[in-house]
């Protein structure tokens, strides 16, 4: 059963990426198809975050470009960020409101999504905080609502960073078993982790940042 | 239309939830104005001259030392970067985060400044204009002040940087509006003011979206 398009794909021509006057990587290519996830792999500091802000279009790359469908994500910005869900390794959550106002932004961000609110909250933990304004949360439990995007998502490409910091073993099984239906789904995963993971039978494809890197 | 209600609710929600802020510039401009009389002199005519141009120092300076609020903290905590990744017109999302901007800093400012013209004995005669000027300027100050944040999100202290920067672009703002209001005050027709300054704000509200749009790539590049 796939869920998304089989024929989606997503590569790169040859980026170059600068970060104050340092040369991150050079020659950078990749390739991603339906159902494969692809590893970004490094030391702190390699490039990693950067590299992920360029497949997103947030910035754009000194050389080269970021083809979705064989076409430039430039070329037609909105139909890509279409296809795109990203989560940062800022967990874009606002303090200021409760667990239910940050999951209804959510649902606006995303524009989709089947769940209604109660089951969403069950999935990600938090029913019974619902109400609770999100600044006297932990971190962890502030990952969650961030996370529970996933849960709603309707997008083929999912670019994550660092999406496993301060989660505890139960979610991050919950995060495990989401990722492996996307990816059956025929979904599309970039992310980068420090953490071993395990997406089952998915192809991954692995890009480690500290090979490319310009001595 | 959608996008645009949806991000003007969000900002307006965020806003009231954090009052001090929204209260933060109105303090301000009351505490200064009300100063002024204990501060130079209490004699009734010289601070009717002196009134139109303190009211609207003040809240262009009230104005400006809430720009900030408009983009920093959602740049802070990465949920710019989310809504810039929202398909749908990034022009828009722009002005709706400057209209909700401009209704919880700059009309509060309008609908006080009334109250504060009795302080400094403004003219009756003077006080309709002081209030249109305010209604047609404070937009602009919102819009300006945007592209100088846009700017400088991604330095550290950029608050000062942005301020200097757009500074210079508040001057013919204050010197048109108080211009306006001394007029009014001698019983002088106000128009031909009142058009400068709405053609002022009609082309900010075209361009200014445009222009933050280019400056936060700046930012994020």
């Amino acid at each position: 059963m796939s869920k998304y398009k089989k024929s989606n794909s997503l590569q790169s021509t040859a980026l170059q990426c600068e970060r104050g006057g340092r040369v991150l990587f050079d020659n950078l290519t990749f390739e991603l198809h339906a159902g494969e996830a692809l590893l970004v792999q490094g030391a702190n500091g390699s490039g990693k975050t950067s590299l992920l802000r360029i497949i997103t279009g947030l910035t754009t790359a000194i050389e080269g470009d970021v083809l979705w469908n064989g076409r430039p994500i430039t070329a037609d910005e909105q139909a890509y960020q279409r296809e795109l869900l990203f989560i940062g390794h800022q967990s874009a959550i606002k303090q200021e409101l409760s667990v239910r106002e940050n999951l209804r932004l959510h649902y606006a961000l995303n524009g989709c999504g089947a769940d209604s609110m109660v089951e969403l909250a069950e999935k990600v933990g938090l029913r019974q905080r619902l109400g609770v304004i999100c600044s006297r949360l932990s971190a962890g439990q502030q990952r969650r609502v961030a996370l529970a995007r996933l849960f709603l998502s309707e997008q083929p490409l999912w670019v994550l960073d660092e999406p496993l910091t301060a989660l505890d073993v139960d979610f991050i099984a919950a995060i495990e078993a989401c990722l492996q239906a996307h990816l059956a789904n025929g979904g599309m995963l970039i992310l980068t982790t420090h953490r071993g993971l395990d997406l089952g039978t998915a192809t991954i494809r692995n890009l480690d940042l500290n090979e490319s890197a310009k001595k | 239309m959608r996008l645009f209600l949806f991000i003007f609710k969000r900002d307006m929600l965020l806003a009231i939830r954090r009052r001090r802020e929204l209260a933060n510039p109105l303090v301000f401009f009351i505490m200064v104005v009300s100063m002024f009389p204990l501060g130079v002199t209490p004699d009734h005519a010289f601070l009717a001259e002196l009134s139109a141009g303190v009211i609207w120092v003040t809240a262009l300076l009230a104005a400006l030392i809430s720009m900030d609020s408009m983009f920093r903290s959602d740049y802070g905590d990465g949920s710019l970067e989310q809504l810039l990744l929202m398909p749908g017109s990034k022009v828009v999302l722009i002005s709706a985060k400057i209209a909700a901007h401009w209704v919880s800093i700059g009309l509060p400012l309008v609908i006080i400044a009334p109250l504060m013209s009795f302080l400094l004995f403004l003219p009756p005669q003077a006080l309709p204009s002081l209030i249109i000027t305010l209604l047609i300027s404070t937009p602009i100050l919102s819009l300006l002040g945007a592209v100088g944040v846009a700017l400088t999100l991604s330095l550290r202290g950029g608050g000062v940087l942005s301020s200097l920067l757009t500074l210079p672009f508040y001057v013919p703002v204050l010197i048109f509006s108080t211009m306006a209001i001394n007029a009014a005050a001698v019983n002088q027709p106000v128009s031909g003011y009142y058009a400068l300054l709405a053609a002022f704000l009609i082309v900010s509200i075209l361009l200014v979206p445009f222009a933050v749009v280019a400056a936060l790539r700046v930012s994020y590049n």
